[in-house]
């Protein structure tokens, strides 16, 4: 049926705008892929909790009393009330607001009121599994939980999956010599209006920075009185290169979608020693070397997530409609760190991923324009650019549009029209 | 302006020299005129929008805004940059305020902190946006008043937002 929308270099208009193949996307992408939820420092104590949405269905992102992360189905098996409201919080036991029913935090169904009410074999009854909450498996990889709706027995543990685009995470697990991250600073969160795959589609666009952003490149380049740009101007200058530059920037396609870029900046050096000894203590001086220097942008894990170790930012994508898509993101502090670096990377955060950032704006405008372009009127839309002499799948620079066809690869193979 | 800090020792000439500052900062914003509007600020100046309910902590917490008066000219170059493609179209905002009420004067310094609730409603790109919340001025008296400080407190501040281009 989708057959025919997605070829190797360019693809039908309709992949953004309609709502048939979006619907099909939530049940063949969203539901069977292993789906970014949090981390699990979001979730401390035992029940911790923080509502997602995946491929459409409200969950709870829950810490057991066994320890252990839970995803489930935040609907109740009565009449299907929504049973948590908040955001997040922490309960020992879910109690729906409509009749009470209530569960344990692993979704076991443990009261319902006034049980003389209920007879019969296939009557509500506590403690009997096919009136539970649903509940999803959950993997995490370093303490990065993933859900997956789909127990499909032929699926790829996470592990597998994120395949060598963990690099992204190992990198920031290894910037704490203990090997603990944790979420802080609070959320933010952006909603853009276009489809999900517009948003993947620039992470390592590297034509485009020069072009929309010139509006708060010229408002950075002017920022500098005194000589001293504050930092910053020099992060929203940084995309006013030439595109020779974008062109030094290396991407990587991994399969499944997944994709990284090497950034432009390096913040690191003049590292305290003790730090320094540290990480070499915990990880070998290799290691060590890499998590401070090795700076990679924007990776991708296809479809939900999107990591910038060099700023310790994990960012989780949710799709709300055809043409609206939710990007939250999260600073990760990463324990035996120095605290500037955490500092600055607030700082960081507030310039690029607060809905106030310079930058965002025309991102934003650009996404929405392509969304509004591509409304009502099929036609192709270009994947064509390449690095000379690249071919399929291998390494090309910010200024190949390879990794989106990797993108389409992937897409293709989830909704089962690949040739 | 209505006082509320009754030990506050001011005279009706400071409160009407505030109540025009104040109507000057928000009918300068509703009419665009971003310079003229940083002037009223001071150098050391602070334009802050927190992220999440009663937020305090801007070092080690995100914010929906954190600027200095360098970053507040770097905003204003950006929405006034012809090259800023989400603001083609022109943007329009009405900020609609309550009255302002004097809450504290700073007995060392002889800071004031006024606040008043306020409603925007902003077009921009074909669709009209509603933003509710309260100002709250640290207003400093030299020779005469400058803003230190405006904070914008949002009801929903901790929801997701759609770009957020001029202050609000
Ligand atoms: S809907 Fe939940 S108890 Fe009735
Ligand atoms: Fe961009």
């Amino acid at each position: 049926m989708f057959a025919g929308l997605a070829h190797e270099r360019s693809v039908d208009g309709r992949v953004y705008t309609s709502p048939e193949v979006f619907s099909a996307e939530r049940e063949r992408i969203f539901a069977r892929c292993w789906s970014y939820l949090g981390h699990l420092s979001e979730i401390p104590a035992a029940g911790d909790f923080q509502r997602a949405t995946v491929a459409g269905r409200p969950l709870i992102f829950i810490r057991h009393n066994d320890g252990q992360p839970r995803a489930l189905l935040n609907r109740c098996a009565h009449r299907g009330a929504e049973i948590a409201g908040q955001t997040c919080g922490n309960a020992q036991r879910l109690r729906c607001p409509y009749h009470g029913w209530t569960y344990a935090t692993d979704g076991a169904l443990t009261q319902i009121p006034r049980p003389a009410g209920y007879s019969g074999a296939d009557s509500p009854k506590t403690g009997d599994p096919s009136w539970a909450l649903p509940s999803y498996p959950v993997e995490s990889y370093r303490d990065f939980a993933f859900v997956r709706l789909q127990c499909d027995r032929s699926a790829a543990p996470l592990e597998e999956f994120l395949g060598e685009a963990r690099e992204a995470l190992d990198l920031m697990v290894e910037r704490s010599p203990a090997g603990k991250l944790s979420v802080a600073g609070g959320r933010l969160a952006i909603v853009l209006r276009c489809n999900w795959k517009v948003y993947l589609e620039n992470l390592h666009d590297g034509m485009h920075p020069p072009q929309v952003h010139a509006s708060s490149i010229g408002a950075a380049r002017n920022a500098s009185r005194n000589g001293k740009p504050p930092l910053e101007a020099s992060w929203v200058a940084s995309n006013g290169q030439p595109l020779s530059a974008f062109g030094q920037l290396a991407v990587r396609c991994h399969p499944g979608g997944h994709s990284d870029m090497s950034g432009f900046r390096n913040e690191a050096g003049g590292e305290d020693s003790g730090y320094r000894a540290a990480l070499d203590a915990a990880w070998g001086a290799r290691r060590a070397e890499q998590a401070l220097t090795r700076n990679l942008h924007n990776a991708c894990f296809y479809p939900t997530a999107s990591a910038h170790p060099q700023y310790m930012q994990m960012r989780r994508l949710t799709p709300l409609a055809a043409d609206r898509t939710l990007v939250e993101s999260w600073t990760l502090r990463a324990h035996g760190a120095p605290e500037s670096h955490f500092l600055r990377n607030i700082r960081y955060a507030n310039t690029i991923h607060s809905p106030s950032s310079l930058v965002k704006p025309d991102d934003a405008e650009a996404y929405r324009r392509v969304q509004q372009g591509l409304a009502g009127v099929s036609g192709h839309v270009s994947q064509h650019r390449a690095d000379p002499g690249e071919a399929p799948g291998s390494a090309g620079t910010a200024l190949s549009e390879e990794y989106v066809r990797a993108q389409y690869r992937a897409w293709r193979d989830y909704m089962g029209t690949r040739r | 302006m209505i006082v509320l800090d009754r030990k506050a020792r001011v005279s009706a000439a400071q409160l009407e020299a505030a109540e025009q500052l104040l109507y000057r900062e928000c009918e300068l914003l509703n009419t665009a005129r971003y310079d003229d509007w940083l002037a009223l600020f001071s150098l050391d100046c602070r334009y802050f929008a927190p992220l999440i309910p009663g937020q305090e902590d801007v070092e080690s917490h995100s914010s929906l805004f954190l600027e200095n008066r360098e970053l507040m000219r770097m905003r204003i170059r950006r929405v006034t940059h012809e090259a800023a493609h989400s603001l083609a179209g022109g943007v329009r905002a009405s900020r609609t305020v309550g009255p302002a009420a004097l809450r504290a004067v700073d007995s060392q310094r002889g800071d004031w902190t006024v606040e008043r609730r306020f409603h925007m409603t902003e077009r921009q790109g074909g669709r009209m946006r509603h933003f509710a919340g309260l100002f709250t001025y640290r207003l400093r008296f030299r020779e005469r008043f400058m803003i230190r400080e405006k904070r914008v407190d949002l009801i929903d501040c901790d929801a997701p937002h759609e770009p957020l281009e001029i202050f609000l």
